[in-house]
This record gives structure tokens, sequence and C-alpha cells, in this order.
């Protein structure tokens, strides 16, 4: 009986360890392999975290004379505070967490007028987690919040961008947002600027700090953006913004906006590029007036009127239609098809027959009309004449059309002699032989003038000097012309004319022992409530070159000025002085010995 | 613990089977061996000891980590104040050239270096 009922036991006790076996063995079977995936997941959700590694923007720089350089957009890290009202208030007096008035009066004394909100508004719900006190707060700032270890307080790194030197090439440099939308070098060199954002996926713990435990774990670094070095010199900017300021504070009201350009002309590198009025992108967004953030030089196309002479001249020149010393008789207007066309205001004096060196000089519209003529038949603005004047204009130097350069750029307008509307006609380019009648941006007209004067080739202009790596400057290389324009001999002869109308021009405010030559413009603008050309307002414009001390060497630089009138405004008279006052400084700052 | 001890001549089947003089005649036998549960609870306790050397290598993976992130909080906290001092650099020496607009860079351009391109 004893014997039955131990083996009975046993027996029992068997089925009851086989059947928990079992129970194990398929609860086992059921978590591994039918749910694996599932709990694969589960566990993953929990400890598995995936990060953005981000992308250092790209800083941009400045050229300081020759090799140095200076930052002109730099990063900061920020930190945006926020507070857990919910934890605040729920732990309130137990592990180190203060009450929340404690709180307020330290973030009050530490943050000042940073903070963004109203702290009614802070505690309002008891149940929020997550309310932002200030944004954009510096390091120095959050170190000391972080001394204070306030319970419930957090922060957030950022970054934004700093501006050092305030407004300076502010529509040059530009800004842009999130989105990477912009204007400016920050907006069109964006994909340069940016670089490319890195991948963390790893195994974390609680206070997900990554471990490298996991064997999934995938880290694909960030790339930093580029920092890109301007050729824009700080010094020549910061001057010709002086002197734009000064120009429009002094008319007192008469110059709505005034605009300049510096350039190499042997290289196509812009030195300056600047528009008054002007804004801080750094706080762009106070702005009311969002024309502000427009760079004019690029952006905005004009009739640049006079200034475009210079062209018409060296086409005739080069094509061997024209004598500088051959005369024909001015009589102050000339009729082209159904309209006359007359002199400026001021050159009746000029009336008789005269030198086309001299109809250049005193800036005689019937002189580049006649010049016109001279393409085609003599006597009229024939069809040849006006297809030579546009493929030169247009394809040699590059007029009407985007140069190339690294920024936002206007294409502008040259209508085509075979245009089917039938406004490529001989009045039309009448106009343009003295710069109405077609759109462009100054630097399409700086950058075919470079060429004009510096032997005959057309360098795309560029405002990329180069990388800034290592804390070095590792230059970029210097471009080839991208095609020949004049002969060298007429670039010369082309140098000897707009010499002269310095001459005439304001020649003896030139500091002496220079050659300086320069062409002026006022255009006539478009009344928006006729849509006719009037003098109500007129643009002025000076455009030149200096800095070779010997009739034989290559200028220096080219200058191109731009006031756009809220009045009458004369080239010759209020875009000179502003010409020879940038003329005189680059002079200086180039070093150039006199002679 | 109790124990026997038995002559060689008894165990028929030892390799050792054949008697030889002067050797020890009797070998020590265990009576009792270990039971199944007994080799399962060793079992056990080598597989936790080897686990337990595993978790103190991952343990010290860890802990590296943990050194890890808190360099890298270092280091981060130190750039960010190098940024900031470079930031304020920036602006101080903008403002000083702000004041100093006539600055001639005494290296800029060569005036007699701009020789003409010649274009084939």
């Amino acid at each position: 009986m004893v014997m039955y009922n131990r083996k009975m036991r046993y027996f029992w006790l068997r089925l009851l360890i086989a059947g928990m076996v079992l129970v194990f063995v398929t609860t086992l079977f059921f978590i591994q392999i039918v749910e694996h995936d599932k709990h694969v997941r589960d566990a993953n959700a929990m400890r598995v975290k995936q990060y953005e590694l981000l992308a250092k923007r790209g800083e941009v720089y400045f050229m300081d004379g020759k090799d140095n350089v200076s930052p002109a957009i730099l990063n900061e890290r920020t930190w945006t505070v926020f507070v857990d009202p919910n934890f605040i208030i729920k732990n309130a007096g137990s592990n180190g967490v203060q009450e929340k008035e404690k709180v307020q009066e330290k973030l009050i004394e530490l943050l000042g007028d940073k903070i963004i909100t109203t702290w009614d508004k802070v505690w309002a719900d008891e149940k929020n987690m997550y309310v932002e006190i200030a944004k954009n707060v510096d390091y120095e700032t959050v170190s000391k919040i972080k001394e204070a270890n306030l319970r419930g307080v957090g922060r957030k790194e950022t970054s934004r961008r700093v501006y050092p030197n305030g407004t300076l090439g502010a529509q040059l440099l530009g800004f842009t947002n999130a989105e990477g939308v912009g204007s400016g070098v920050e907006g069109a060199l964006n994909d340069r600027l940016s670089g490319k954002k890195g991948m963390l996926k790893t195994v974390t713990d609680v206070n997900e700090i990554p471990l490298s435990v996991g064997d999934e774990n995938i880290e694909i670094p960030a790339q930093d953006g580029e920092s890109i070095v301007l050729t824009i010199d700080e010094n020549i900017q910061r001057k010709v913004e002086k002197i734009l300021k000064k120009a429009v504070d002094n008319h007192k009201g008469g110059i709505g906006s005034a605009s300049a350009l510096v350039m190499e002309p042997t290289t196509g590198k812009v030195w300056a590029m600047a528009n008054y009025p002007t804004y801080d992108p750094g706080k762009y967004w106070v702005e009311k007036d969002p024309n502000v953030y427009v760079n004019r030089v690029t952006e905005t196309p004009y009739e640049p009127a006079s200034v475009c002479k210079p062209f018409t001249y060296a086409i005739a020149l080069n094509e061997g239609k024209l004598n500088p010393d051959s005369t024909y008789l001015n009589t102050g207007s000339t009729k082209v098809g159904d309209r006359t066309i007359g002199n400026a205001y001021g050159t009746a004096t000029r009336n008789g027959v005269i030198t086309f060196r001299k109809a250049l000089v005193y800036s005689l519209n019937t002189g580049s009309i006649e010049v016109l003529r001279k393409m085609g038949d003599g006597q009229n603005i024939t069809k040849g004449a006006r297809v030579t004047l546009y493929n030169y204009l247009h394809d040699s130097f590059g007029l009407g059309q985007k140069t190339g350069i690294e920024l936002y750029e206007a294409t502008g307008k040259i209508i085509s002699p075979d245009d089917k509307s039938g406004e490529g006609n001989a009045v039309r380019y009448a106009n343009m032989t003295f710069g109405q009648g077609m759109n462009l941006t100054m630097l399409q007209v700086a950058a075919g003038f470079s060429s004009i004067i510096n032997g005959g080739n057309y360098y795309t202009p560029t405002v990329i000097a180069g990388k800034y790596e290592n804390k070095k400057l590792v230059k970029a290389e210097q471009k080839a012309p991208v095609r020949k324009t004049i002969s060298a001999g007429t670039s010369v002869e082309m140098r000897k004319m707009l010499r002269e109308v310095r001459a005439e021009n304001g020649g003896a405010n030139d500091l002496k022992g220079y050659r300086v030559g320069v062409k002026t413009g006022t255009a006539e603008t478009i009344n928006p409530k006729t849509g006719r050309y009037w003098s109500g307002k007129t643009n002025a414009s000076a455009l030149g070159f200096g800095g070779a001390n010997s009739d034989d060497a290559l200028p220096s630089y080219v200058i191109m000025v731009r006031l756009d009138g809220e009045t009458l405004l004369w080239g010759s008279l209020d875009a000179i002085p502003v010409f020879t006052e940038i003329s005189n400084y680059m002079l200086q700052y180039l070093r150039i010995e006199p002679k | 613990m109790s124990a026997y001890y038995a002559t060689r001549r008894m165990n028929t089947t030892s390799s050792s089977a054949t008697w030889v003089r002067n050797h020890n005649a009797v070998r020590h036998d265990a009576k009792k061996q270990l039971g199944p549960i007994s080799h399962i609870i060793l079992v056990s306790v080598v597989v936790c000891l080897i686990g337990l050397l595993a978790l103190t290598q991952s343990a010290k993976v860890v802990q590296y980590d943990l050194g890890i992130a808190t360099a890298n909080s270092e280091i981060s906290n130190l750039e960010a104040q190098r940024d900031a001092l470079a930031v304020e650099n920036a602006k101080i020496t903008a403002a000083a050239a702000d004041e100093d607009t006539n600055k001639v860079a005494s290296t800029m351009v060569d005036a007699n270096s701009n020789a003409e391109f010649v274009s084939e």
C-alpha cells in the first residue's frame, strides 16, 4: 500500500513537473517563435533610439586685404529654456524641487528681458509639461541656469547665425529660414553651406545615453557645410557703404536708394557690392519693407542710360566702322522712323560739326545713333546694324542674360531685332545705343564694361575667393576669360576716350598722377500713371575705371554707381561725386604709385 | 560519509586486472555519487557564473559609454564657450574696423602686376 502511494505521488509529481515544463515551453515557443517580431519591435521601441545628427552650417568670410580673412557670418550656439509646470507643482518642497515662486524669481533674475511669456500663462495649466520661457539664450546665461540646478527647468540647444559686422554687406550676405529659403549668399549658396545631416541609431540607457552594446547600431556621421570666403573685401565694402549712406543722407530725400559695385576687371572678382538703405540681416524680421532685402546690383534690372554708350562706340570701333576723330553734324536731335530723338538738356551749345570723340565726352545721343547708322549703310539704322549691335551686346558682352555669378540675379532683357512683335525696330535700337530701351542689371553692365577696358576679355563675375578649411584660406582657382569681346587695340582706344570723358567730368577731383576713365548716365523712368517716360524721376549712374599708372597698364578696378531718384537726378552731378570718392579711396587702398 | 575498500583482484573489468606484487592492493570507491538534481544545480551555478562574467564585461562597456557621453558633453560645452568667445571677438574687431575705414591693406595688390591676359 505504501509502495503504491509512493508510486502515485511520483506519478503526480512527474505529471505536474511535465505539465509545468510544457507550459513553460509553450509560452517560450509563443514568445520566441510565434510573437518574435512583435517582442523585438516592442523591445527596440523602448531601448533603440534614432537621432538626426545635425551638420554644422558653413561660415562665411570676407577678404581683409590680399591674404587675410575676416568673419562675415558665424554660428553661435544658443539655448531655448523651458519649464515643466506639472513636475514643479507636483514635487515642490521634496527631492530638491523648489516652490514655483522661487523658480520664477531665479529665472527672472537670470533671464531678465529675454523671457518671452508671462508667468500667469506658465502656471495656468498644472498638467502642462513644457512651456518655453526664453529663446536664443547665450552660453553665459545658460551656464548660470545650469549652476542654479533648478529642477523642472530644462534647456534645449539650438543654433543661430551671427553677423558680427551688423549691416555690412546685408543684401549680399542675406539670410535664410529653416527651409533654406532666403536671400543673398545664405540663400543662393545654401546647398554648399548647409552640408548633409547624419543619422545615429543606437541602443540607449534609461537616460537616453547612447550605448555601444547593440549589434544593429548605425552611425552615419553628418557632413558639415563648406565655409566660404568671399572676394568681397571688408574694408572696401565698409567704405563704399559709408559713401553711399552719406550721399543719400546729404541729398535729403532726393535719392530713394543707392547702389555701388567695385570689381577687379582683370579677374571678374567683386570687391564690393553695396546697397543703401540697408538692414541688419541678424534681425531681418523687424524690417517692415521687404524691398530692403533686395540686392539691386544683381536683382533689379534698369535702364542704365548713357553709361552704355561706350558699348556702342567699342562695337563700331571693333568692326572698323568708326574713326573717333571723324565728324558728323550734331543738330541737337535726329529723326528715327516716326520719332525724333534729342540730346539731353544743356547740350545745345555743342550743336554743329563735332567729332565722335567729343560726342562721347558730351554724351550726345545723336552721336551714338550716328555710330549705329555707320554700322549699317551709313544713312539708316539697317537690320544688319541692329543684328551687329544685338550680337555684341547680348552674346559678347553678356547684357540681358545672367552673368553666372554665384548669387541670385535677374536676367534683364534686350529685344532681338528678329522679335516677332516688331519691338526690335530702329527706334528701339536707336535708344539702345544710349542705354535706354533695354533692362540690365548693374552687374551685367559692369562685367561687360570690364572687358572693354581690360583688353577685350570677358570674365564671369564671381564672389567666391575660396574655402576656409582648418583656419586657412584655400583659394579657388583663377578662371580664364570665357570669351573675347573686342580686340586689344579697340580696348586701348576705348580707355583713351573714356579718360577724355573723365577729364570733363570731375577729373580735376582725381588724385594726381592716376589715369581714371568714366561715363555717366541719366535715365528717364517710366511714369506709373501714364506708362510713358518722364523726367520727374530719373536714375543717375556712373561707370568707370582707374588704377593704371600708365597708358599701357590695365586698370585695377571698375566702379559702377547707381542712384534711384525720388526727384530729378543727374549722373554728372549726383553720381560722379560718389564715383570720385570711391575711386580715390581705391587708389589709396590698392597702394598704386602715381606717375 | 561511508566508503568501502575493495581489492583489485575483485575488479575483474579493470584494465589493471593483472595482479602485480608490491603494488597497492586496494582503491577508494565512493559509495554515494552526485544525482541528477545536483548536476543540474552545479551546471546552473556554472552558467550563472559565466553569465555574471559576461554581465560584468557588458557593464564595463556601458561604463565606458557613459564616460564617452560625459566627455562628449564637456567637449560640446567647451565648443559652445569657444564659439561664444569667437563671436564676441568678431563683433569687437568689426566695431574697431568700422572706426577706421581708411585702413590700407599693405599687401593688397601690387600695382604693376596687372599683366594683360593673352588669349589664343
